[in-house]
């Protein structure tokens, strides 16, 4: 980079865009050859030829040549000429000879060949960058942006080098070199030394500084100086260390700092900002397009033209003035009539929005004292990833700064902090990227239903050598039934589950396993509701024969393809005569066919496991699940009619209401004490008050064991986010049944007539407590199979739902009810609101 | 001498091809592989230490193993042959001179 001083803007801006033509000029005609590799060859031999040097022998220039190693190593190949360049040209910087190049100081630093050698390197580094080149390949406005910003990084790089391998040449050098003087001023800095601090001619420095002796402070920034000058060595904002360390660790509050992940990511280590990133999605979209935005009836392209307006007055107020360098370090140049385009392009189109990437560019790009010093810059540029991003962000650039400032008392300081646990300043940005994992876009479903046509799998019709291909779907607003009546076959085929009628009659499928687009195996919902529904949740009498299955839409499909007549598709229908795929939207079955088809799975799941498909894990979670079928309820469903107890509190009696109140256990403390889940709040419940679930009972068949209730594995089999949110009941809704199957019981209270009582609530929790409480079942049960009390297959169990339900299922569509999104089902046919679970990909 | 002339040349001789191989590069005429390629070939057959009888008999030969090097041999050979042929009349001339001298 040339100096600062002397260098017009127009000059500037022409020399840059020289190089930006000179290396369109390279990749246009890279891309007529084949591959990169060789254009890099090519320029690579040329620079070997250093015709640059008029002294050297052609014998020399052809061992050049012929040293060249192979195209992956051309870079490097050209770095070690232009070293050997370097080092001719300056003897050795390091040597006790003394006299020669490295320290002949030349009038105009221009002429000095190791500056000659060094500002070539810095351009084809910057030309070499990868977002660069990436940038160039996708066009747009983004590839100016992303030269200047690698540019910087290599001058700054370069330079720094310099100064150290060439000290009098950097001295002498540095009032005609801006680039150097501000690497010897860095240098100077590191090592404790007082700079000279020059007010008018330095363009480098961000604030106006008179030259200070220790202890002397700046006027226009009084607290300033004394941060800077301990700034290398000082954390920043240290009370967040907590927040800073987890948000870099992902988003989840650790039980122990995992510090090498955080040396990594101090070493420049990409971290984890799923989380952050969805959060910022969903403020976004809530900012640009939500029920309460101005902006929500826009085009995409009026938003963007909108935000760009915002981003530019932004940007025009800091024009000349000293925070133009900030900006200059982030690769944004001012003068720039595109830099507000060229932002959205490299942080949105290219970047995707990805908060880490902000922070980590502010983070390598500025020393502890400029971030500081430019915080409020930070905070506003923050905000396009909106209001709480924003903060989340600065709090992850913070870290990564403090990370490479000291890691050890930066680690030693987020452990401290994350002892404090929901106390910790800054934890409210973990609760807030966690709390919008579960929320949904929050826009009103449309009228017409989206159905997620599934791909049908190879059937006799295809045998023409297509494998899968879309075929037409005919809904049917009617259930399936598999029953021991229409004497059909069970049998299960490439991950489908078929069942097949009489003889000739038409055979239908459940999918219990998608393969996803990463090529892992996926577990459909009606594999879970198959194996969690328990055949003797019905007697098997009149009317309470059958048992309705359903957790997806349209989950029932028939096995092969049908022609229109078989699909009663009307008179009307225009298309194809054949490749009908019926669907049904839900399965009807008796206990007796359900006990079968959990048995094929279970067999089926066995077979695949032994031939190394699936995880045994998953064969203990399918058995388990079954064996729960067979675990005592606590409390009972229905309407006890003689519970015995009630003569005194230490024996209350269990009553259970026809209409059961829901208890919210959302906003108090759940905890766990011998084998019950514990809720408590003193201000709704009152002193003393509290509800309690029994997790754990006496095994009957084995009473020196223990086991599960019902009313755990009900809580385990429950995806967190399925939990229903706080305060389900509104005047204006319709009934709804809850979605945990769950009661719990009141602490015992005398009645009017003197019996104690223990009631039976139905529970209500949300996500980050059904996910507490799964977490105290799991621990509970460790400890107990650690004492032998407990069988061993039991946390396998949950293990295995865990892994292969809940990390895999997305939870059920939201659906919007006025100005509050719930989560539901409504218990008419009615096809718009009905829920659909698709997978994590 | 002779020695000294075959430093000349064999400098002429990779100044030319240095030369040529530069231009092919700037040119895209060649790759840069094509061009280490050709440097190791001629590194290989003309040693720093080799002779002048040695070096007039491989310079021929070294656009059969690369023919980018054809310009350069052409041009070496030309000359080569335009001093011959001069210093051949010059003694003819000398001859037929002394012939005529009695």
């Amino acid at each position: 980079m040339a100096e600062a001083n002397s260098e017009t803007v127009q000059a500037k801006q022409y020399r840059r865009h020289e190089s930006i033509k000179e290396y369109r000029q390279v990749a246009t005609v890279e891309k007529g050859q084949k591959g990169a590799g060789r254009e890099h060859k090519r320029q690579a031999a040329i620079k070997a030829i250093s015709k640059d040097n008029p002294g050297v022998a052609e014998r020399k220039d052809l061992e050049n040549l012929a040293a060249l190693p192979d195209t992956n190593q051309s870079e490097t190949v050209a770095d070690q000429a232009l070293n050997r360049q370097i080092s001719e040209a300056g003897n050795d910087p390091n040597g006790e000879s003394g006299d020669g190049e490295a320290k002949k100081i030349y009038k105009d630093p221009k002429s000095d060949p190791v500056i000659g050698a060094i500002e070539k390197r810095i351009l084809r580094i910057t030309n070499s960058d990868e977002r660069y080149k990436k940038a160039v390949e996708a066009g747009g406005g983004g590839a100016s942006f992303a030269w200047r910003s690698a540019n910087f990084n290599a001058s700054r790089r370069q330079w720094d080098s310099f100064v150290r391998d060439y000290p009098e040449k950097a001295r002498a050098y540095a009032d005609k070199n801006a680039d150097i003087k501000a690497a010897l001023e860095q240098l100077e800095e590191s090592e404790g030394r007082e700079t000279t601090k020059n007010n008018v001619a330095d363009s480098i420095r961000t604030s106006e500084n008179s030259p200070t002796e220790p202890g002397e402070n700046d006027v226009s920034n009084p607290a300033t100086e004394d941060e800077g000058a301990n700034a290398e060595t000082k954390l920043l904002s240290v009370e967040t260390a907590g927040v800073q360390a987890t948000l870099l660790l992902g988003g989840e509050i650790p039980a122990e700092i995992d510090r090498v992940k955080i040396e990594a990511i101090a070493k420049g280590e990409k971290p984890n900002t799923e989380k952050a990133n969805k959060a910022s999605i969903g403020e976004r979209v809530e900012y640009w397009s939500g029920e309460n935005s101005p902006y929500k009836n826009m085009t995409f392209n009026q938003k963007l033209e909108r935000w760009r307006g915002t981003m530019k007055r932004f940007l025009d107020q800091y024009k000349g003035k000293p925070e133009a360098e900030f900006f200059e370090r982030m690769g944004i140049d001012l003068e720039n009539d595109d830099a507000a385009a060229e932002i959205y392009d490299f942080y949105f189109a290219q970047g995707k929005g990805d908060v880490g990437l902000f922070a980590a560019r502010i983070a390598e790009n500025n020393s502890a004292e400029q971030i500081q010093e430019n915080k409020t810059i930070i905070q506003y540029l923050g905000k396009m990833y909106g209001d709480k991003s924003a903060k989340v962000a600065e709090h992850l650039l913070i870290g990564m700064k403090n990370a490479q400032i000291d890691v050890d008392s930066f680690v030693k300081s987020a452990e401290e902090n994350i002892k404090k646990g929901k106390e910790m300043p800054g934890s409210e940005l973990i609760e807030f990227i966690n709390q919008n994992i579960i929320k949904q876009e929050t826009t009103p479903q449309a009228k017409k239903r989206e159905f997620n046509w599934p791909i049908i799998r190879k059937t006799t019709e295809q045998a023409n050598g297509q494998e899968f291909r879309r075929l037409e779907i005919r809904p049917l607003y009617r259930a399936d039934k598999w029953t021991e009546k229409m004497k059909g076959a069970l049998d299960i085929e490439e991950d489908a589950l078929n069942f097949t009628p009489q003889k000739g009659a038409l055979a239908r499928s459940v999918d219990l396993a998608d393969t996803g687009p990463d090529g892992s195996i996926k577990f459909t919902p009606m594999f879970w509701k198959i194996l969690e529904t328990n055949p003797d949740s019905v007697s098997g009498e009149w009317p309470d024969r059958y048992i309705s299955l359903r957790d997806a839409d349209y989950a029932v499909r028939s096995a092969h393809a049908v022609d229109a007549k078989t699909a009663k598709v009307g008179r009307d229908w225009q298309g194809p005569d054949n490749g009908f795929i019926l669907m049904w939207n839900k399965l009807v079955v008796d206990k007796k066919t359900l006990a079968e088809m959990q048995q094929r799975i279970i067999g089926y799941l066995e077979e695949q496991s032994s031939k190394g498909r699936f995880d045994s894990g998953l064969v203990e979670a399918a058995k388990a699940v079954l064996k729960s079928h067979k675990s005592p309820e606590i409390v009972g469903r229905f309407w006890p009619q003689n519970n015995p107890g009630g003569q005194n509190i230490e024996n209350p009696k269990t009553h259970v209401s026809f209409f059961g109140l829901i208890d919210d256990w959302s906003n108090g403390e759940i905890t766990q004490k011998n084998g019950e889940l514990s809720y408590a709040n003193e201000k709704i419940l009152g002193k003393d008050k509290k509800r309690t679930i029994k997790f754990v009972t006496e095994d009957p068949v084995n009473p020196e064991k223990k086991i599960l209730t019902k009313e755990a594995w009900e809580l385990i089999f429950t995806i967190p986010e399925d939990a229903p949110l706080s305060k389900p009941w509104k005047k204006d809704r319709e009934w709804r049944r809850p979605s945990l199957k769950v009661h719990s019981l009141t602490s015992p209270e005398r009645d009017r007539k003197g019996v104690w009582k223990r009631y039976a609530r139905n529970v209500s929790v949300g996500a980050e407590g059904l996910s507490r409480m799964q977490g105290l079942i799991r621990s509970y049960v460790d400890e107990e199979v650690r004492k032998g009390l407990m069988d061993e297959s039991t946390p396998l169990a949950i293990d295995g739902i865990t892994k292969y339900k809940h990390k895999v299922l997305k939870p059920a569509r939201y659906v919007t009810f006025g100005d509050e999104t719930l989560l539901g089902f409504r218990d008419r046919d009615e096809l718009d609101y009905w829920p659909v679970r698709k997978f994590r990909y | 001498m002779a020695d000294a002339n075959n430093a000349t040349l064999r400098q002429t001789l990779e100044a030319m091809i240095v030369r040529e191989l530069e231009k092919g590069l700037l040119n895209d005429q060649i790759t840069g592989e094509r061009a280490q390629e050709i440097a190791n070939i001629v590194l290989v057959a003309v040693p720093e230490n080799i002779t002048d009888d040695e070096l007039m008999r491989i310079i021929p030969a070294l656009d059969d193993k690369a023919t980018e090097l054809a310009p350069v041999v052409f041009k070496i050979l030309s000359e080569r042959d335009g001093q011959e042929r001069i210093k051949k009349l010059e003694h003819l001339k000398n001859m037929i001179r002394g012939l005529q001298n009695g």
